[in-house]
């Protein structure tokens, strides 16, 4: 009874170590890191789009600022 | 062959009148920036108006003396930084920080802005 019982536990034993000794792959997707020099290129179309409609109205306000303007 | 020919005239034709649409539509909303420039400049002069960091004019006081035409101008300004933020492949937000940056260098001393952080100064 009790070599039964030994032997039950060694089983149960080499059942436990044989789980835990498991092996995973993990699979990990290649992370996409956009290129720094899109982001650059946005802003500084942004800026030039900005100053292309804006460039003459800035020109006007900054003419307007040389007479002097009457507060009301 | 004759019908194809039409198709390809129509839509030449309806690209030529979209773009001078464009066109006449971008120099309205210029002359309306212009026109509001002096009405602006005093606002601004008497610190009612500061320029945000997102590139709109906001009320600095209670007094909101002609807001009428405060209004009126971060409408037409919304309708650009869309326009150029459509046109660019950005956010309406990205291109406002960008022209809040431009305004901020050509500002006046004396008036007020609006830092990153959100904090209101006078430029010096």
């Amino acid at each position: 009874m009790a070599k039964l019982a030994i032997a039950l536990l060694g089983a149960a034993f080499f059942l436990f170590a044989a789980a835990c000794n498991t092996r995973h792959a993990v699979e990990v997707e290649p992370v996409e890191i956009k290129p720094i020099h899109i982001t650059i290129d946005v802003n500084v179309r942004v800026e030039k789009a900005l100053e292309d409609f804006f460039s003459d109205i800035d020109e006007a306000e900054e003419e307007s600022g040389k007479s002097p303007t009457k507060a009301e | 062959m004759k019908n194809k020919i039409w198709r390809i005239l129509l839509i030449l034709c309806l690209l030529g009148i979209s773009s001078t649409y464009s066109a006449a539509f971008a120099e309205s909303l210029k002359e309306r920036f212009k026109a509001r420039l002096p009405i602006i400049k005093v606002l601004k002069q008497k610190h009612i108006v500061g320029e945000n960091n997102k590139g709109f004019l906001e009320f600095i006081t209670d007094k909101k003396e002609k807001k009428d035409v405060v209004d009126a101008e971060n409408s037409d300004r919304s309708k650009v930084y869309s326009a150029i933020a459509k046109r660019e492949g950005t956010t309406m937000e990205v291109v406002g920080i960008h022209r809040a940056a431009q305004i901020e260098k050509k500002a006046d001393p004396g008036e007020w802005l609006q830092d990153a952080r959100g904090r209101w100064y006078q430029k010096k």
